[in-house]
């Protein structure tokens, strides 16, 4: 009677089994879209056999296992990480790239042309009201183009900024939802699917911010580390990020220059140098490398600044060592009256006194000198001999010296009219915004491979969870074969494509 | 005449970037079709009448060529990633049936084509 008994209790315990069994994929096929979702696996355990003790063997339902794998689930977080960085770098250079004309229609390229055309004018005119008018407004023109675009590369910082404000915000907002997730499973929901889903769908999101180590504790709540070192997460307990900005330090080469963006662990420690993964890396290398190298840091002036200030200060010079006059107005010790300078940008004065341009602002605060006024332009060239009797006269004058000289700042021969010696102005800010398209067209293509790569992570995962081990075995052969086959013939086009180009560049 | 090499390098490319997709999922089907996809590039690359053209040096088609050899390096890499992928999952594997070695690395699985179950 007992055994029939048993039996019966038997049975009933594997249809409860199987019940539990087809609940359970009922669940999947529900869940089969849900975000984060994985298969669960109801397991049977098989029940003790001791008929003499009561135990008739049969089965009972264990504990539900998803069949998620921490393997395939990091390299999915892998190329998150990957693709949000790609992502970041490509909106950031279109943004900072829209601020470069390079098609010579507008901006800085346009009205350098109008300025060297206007010296041209006014070579061929030297003593005409209109064409020296003119060289001032086109001046004008091209500071204002200075200024505006570094006030175009200082929204973009601005704008940069406040996406890290943003970024670091949803980092701690994930982290806080991934810490409420521990504590549930802490409190012994650890094999709810749902649960199970929401924290890795949450641990998606956050690797297309940083990079996120995760590990899966024994008691089934998973620890965050940022960079493989920062902790985010570990148990119930988070610890947020904060950002913030600082400028250079006063006794730093251009400690006028913009501020750098900081990010800090929840202890305080500076950890922006680790964080260069991820949509918050791109953002701060745009905001600390990119930004800088136009606009200056503590270490460069920048390139706009250097151009800005190289041109104003060739400009100026030719100007100043030319003449208004070709001789002086005859008293006693007078020269020739010499020009006065076109451009001015903002000083400052050193420790010692001694007044410097202001390095990091130079192209944000290029004017055209308010007083100058057409007659002070200095047209001629020549060399005052002050053995003279008065009056002084210029010796060797050219009438048109200084806008011919001016004029020549187009197609340079002297290395003094070059940026650094080695380039013309033009070429130079042809080379800038060349750059820039050069970096974006990488960052275009990065990303284009980086999102056939995810999608390649996610689909590895998804063949690879629940994967029994005796098919793993069977299908690791094909594979392993398969692989071989289009390496090789991956081998054969690269070096065909490669013979191709050396064909057609030689 | 440089026209139809154009035309057949855009082929190839066709070619290279279906191989591409194929690779964003690379079951064993996908692959050995992967395989084929790049044998008719290749096929098509060593086309006589494009490498007469080649031959004779028209360098309006390098641009072309220069897409084609970053796509066929975009192919190389997702190979890669996915074949990594596979071998890191073989070794994860490896240590969850036979443990680790005393070096610590993973013991090597043996395999053989035959599969027994029951």
């Amino acid at each position: 009677m007992a055994n029939i008994l048993s039996t019966l209790l038997n049975s009933s315990t594997a249809l409860a089994a199987y019940q539990q069994a087809l609940a359970v994929t009922q669940n999947n096929v529900s869940n089969a879209s849900t975000p984060g979702f994985a298969k669960q696996t109801l397991q049977l355990e098989a029940m003790p056999m001791d008929l003499a003790l009561g135990s008739s063997g049969g089965v009972r339902a264990g504990a539900v296992e998803s069949s998620r794998d921490q393997f395939a689930e990091q390299e999915v977080r892998r190329q998150t990480v990957a693709q949000g960085e790609a992502q970041q770098d490509v909106n950031s250079l279109t943004a900072i790239q829209s601020q470069f004309d390079v098609t010579g229609t507008s901006g800085i390229a346009s009205a350098l042309n109008n300025l060297f055309q206007s010296f041209s004018a006014w070579g061929q005119s030297p003593t005409d009201a209109t064409a020296r008018q003119n060289v001032i407004d086109q001046a004008g023109t091209v500071a204002t183009s200075f200024q505006q675009a570094t006030a175009g590369l200082q929204s973009v910082a601005k704008d940069t900024e406040g996406q890290i404000q943003q970024t670091v915000t949803d980092v701690n907002q994930l982290v806080s939802q991934l810490q409420g997730y521990n504590h549930q499973i802490l409190q012994g929901q650890r094999n709810d699917p749902g649960l199970d889903a929401q924290v890795n769908s949450s641990l998606e999101q956050l690797s297309q911010y940083v990079n996120a180590t995760v590990t899966q504790q024994s008691d089934g709540s998973v620890d965050v580390l940022m960079n493989g070192q920062t902790p985010l997460l570990v148990g119930d307990q988070s610890y947020a990020l904060s950002y913030g900005l600082q400028g250079p330090d006063p006794s730093a080469t251009y400690p006028n220059a913009p501020p750098s963006a900081h990010i800090y662990a929840s202890d305080g420690r500076d950890i922006t140098s680790k964080t260069t993964d991820g949509q918050l890396g791109s953002l701060l290398n745009t905001h600390n490398q990119v930004l800088p190298s136009y606009l200056g840091d503590a270490t460069q002036p920048g390139q706009l600044n250097i151009m800005a200030q190289q041109f104003a200060d060739r400009v100026n010079t030719l100007l100043t060592t030319g003449y208004t006059s070709d001789h002086s107005d005859g008293t006693t010790g007078s020269l020739p009256p010499s020009g006065a300078p076109l451009f001015q940008y903002a000083t400052t004065t050193t420790g010692d006194g001694t007044v410097v341009p202001d390095y990091t602002n130079v192209a944000k605060s290029l004017t055209v000198n308010p007083s100058i006024t057409s007659d002070e332009l200095a047209a001629i060239t020549g060399t005052p001999t002050s053995s003279d009797t008065q009056p002084v006269a210029l010796t060797g004058e050219v009438s048109n010296g200084v806008p011919l000289a001016l004029a020549d700042l187009v197609n340079p021969s002297n290395a003094l009219d070059m940026v650094n010696g080695t380039s013309s102005f033009s070429q130079y800010y042809g080379q800038m915004a060349a750059s820039v398209g050069t970096k974006l067209n990488d960052a275009t293509n990065q990303l284009q491979v980086q999102q056939s790569t995810l999608a390649q992570a996610k689909t590895l995962r998804q063949q690879t969870s629940g994967v029994s081990l005796d098919e793993e075995a069977m299908v690791m052969i094909q594979f392993q074969r398969a692989y071989e086959a289009t390496s090789k013939m991956i081998s054969v086009l690269d070096q065909l494509t490669q013979d191709t180009i050396n064909i057609l560049g030689t | 005449m440089s026209e139809r090499a154009s035309e057949r390098i855009r082929d190839a490319l066709h070619f290279v970037e279906q191989a591409c997709s194929l690779l964003a999922r690379p079951s064993v089907e996908a692959l050995d079709r992967c395989t084929g996809v790049l044998e008719t590039a290749c096929s098509i690359l060593a086309d006589c009448a494009a490498r007469e053209v080649v031959a004779a040096r028209r360098v309006e088609v390098l641009p072309e060529v220069r897409r084609l050899q970053e796509r066929v390096q975009d192919a190389s890499r997702l190979l890669q990633t996915a074949r990594q992928y596979h071998t890191q999952w073989s070794q994860a594997w490896a240590v969850v049936s036979s443990g680790y070695a005393p070096g610590g690395a993973p013991t090597p699985v043996r395999r053989s084509l035959m599969s027994l179950t029951g």
